[in-house]
């Protein structure tokens, strides 16, 4: 292919359409009236637009909208438009939109919810292994209160108050063994003192 | 005749005894009441920290799934088992009918891979003591040792023991590396006080570690 002679305008142009593909997020909505995005998230804003109102002002309905939405002239044409919010419980369907004129006309379009991401799956990043589960975000619940009636579990002196005797015992042993030499030895002592 | 008795032992020896049995006394009463305790608030969280830089930390190994956590200053040995997160967003503590064994969160990270790798144990049963028990005796500078899959140990120093209260429960601190790029640890399980209306603990101990050895 001798790519060398393609024309710089087919390129503009083949970059434009490109670039446009996915400006406006593809407003191909059918219909008369335009939802841009046509493929809206749960929760996001969209774009209504309509060019077959006469008048200066109409309302525009959907069973995903949060809200009916106003509207208005546009600045630069005799199109009318206006924002919505898509409901967050909307569901992954089609839905249609009604508009009602100033003059009691109507138009409808239709456009799309998608609730899960279009998207590819991202690659794991190799600090979050799996962007998909999620940092637990809770306190664990980890014990059943077996043991709290030995001890109120203060961690903070747990280990002063070793619940186990086996670990008291040689400590206990060892100590009095002590004891007992340094009672001998003070006994020696005072014996050797007194002679 | 007392003379004869005592014969054996100088007055000299005998003091050095008694002085030697002394501090013997003493340091059998450090060890049994253990490194003075950190100083905890009013709510009965507190933090100890490895005093000084602490050894060198490992370069992170490839990832492989835990079989077995050893943390020699708990007398813990127990094996391992893949847990998700509870409908509360906390990871899922294996059941109470298996209280001798270590659950490990399947989504975060394999121990001894770059990451935190989370462990979370019940400290009791409703009647007995249960795999971390004793997880409040682990102190900063301890080794926590992780045998995995591909049959390599992973073993990691504690540097920090915390328990933190649940109402003022900071999950980055607690779920989130302390530094970027490291193969971290935690061992999670109840601490505080127990609240017997409301069935449960004040309080997490979390013991957190960083590789710093490999077998």
């Amino acid at each position: 292919m001798r790519r060398a002679r393609v024309p710089l305008l087919t390129v503009s142009a083949a970059i434009v359409v490109a670039a446009c593909s996915s400006c406006g997020g593809n407003a191909f909505a059918a219909g008369d009236v335009i939802v841009s995005p046509s493929q809206a998230r749960p929760g996001s804003k969209v774009e209504i637009r309509t060019s077959k109102c006469q008048g200066t002002w109409a309302i525009a309905r959907s069973e995903a909208f949060v809200a009916e939405a106003r509207l208005a002239k546009a600045q630069d044409n005799r199109a009318l438009w206006g924002e919505a919010q898509i409901r967050n419980d909307a569901q992954s369907r089609q839905y249609e939109v009604r508009v009602r004129c100033e003059d009691g006309g109507q138009a409808t379009g239709s456009f799309s919810v998608v609730a899960h991401h279009p998207g590819p799956k991202p690659q794991p990043d190799p600090w979050r292994p799996d962007p998909w589960s999620p940092q637990p975000w809770r306190p664990v619940h980890a014990g059943g209160g077996g043991t709290a009636a030995d001890k109120n579990a203060d961690t903070t002196t747990l280990a002063d108050e070793r619940p186990s005797a086996a670990g008291y015992a040689d400590d206990l042993a060892l100590a009095a063994g002590l004891a007992t030499l340094l009672g001998f030895a003070g006994h020696r002592l005072r014996r050797r003192g007194r002679r | 005749m007392a003379e004869g008795r005592s014969a054996g032992l100088s007055p000299r020896t005998a003091k050095v005894l008694v002085w030697a049995v002394l501090l013997a006394a003493l340091w059998v009463y450090g060890r049994t009441h253990g490194a003075a305790p950190a100083p905890a608030d009013a709510a009965g969280a507190s933090v100890q920290l490895l005093q000084g830089p602490g050894p060198r930390a490992l370069k992170p190994l490839k990832g492989s799934d835990p079989v077995t956590l050893t943390v020699p200053g708990a007398g813990v040995e127990a094996p391992v088992i893949e847990r998700g997160l509870d409908d509360t967003g906390a990871v899922d503590a294996p059941p109470f009918t298996s209280p001798g064994e270590v659950g490990w969160y399947r989504g975060g990270a394999r121990p001894g891979a770059t990451g935190v790798a989370l462990f979370v144990g019940h400290l009791d049963t409703a009647t007995a003591p249960a795999v971390f028990y004793r997880l409040a005796d682990v102190r900063p500078g301890e080794r926590v040792r992780v045998t995995r899959e591909d049959g390599r140990t992973a073993e990691f120093t504690v540097d920090r023991v915390e328990t933190m209260d649940k109402r003022r429960f900071d999950a980055e601190r607690v779920y989130g590396a302390h530094v970027k790029g490291r193969a971290e640890v935690r061992l999670i399980t109840c601490g505080g006080r127990y609240e017997p209306d409301k069935k449960n603990y004040t309080a997490n101990l979390v013991v957190s570690g960083y590789l710093t050895g490999k077998r």
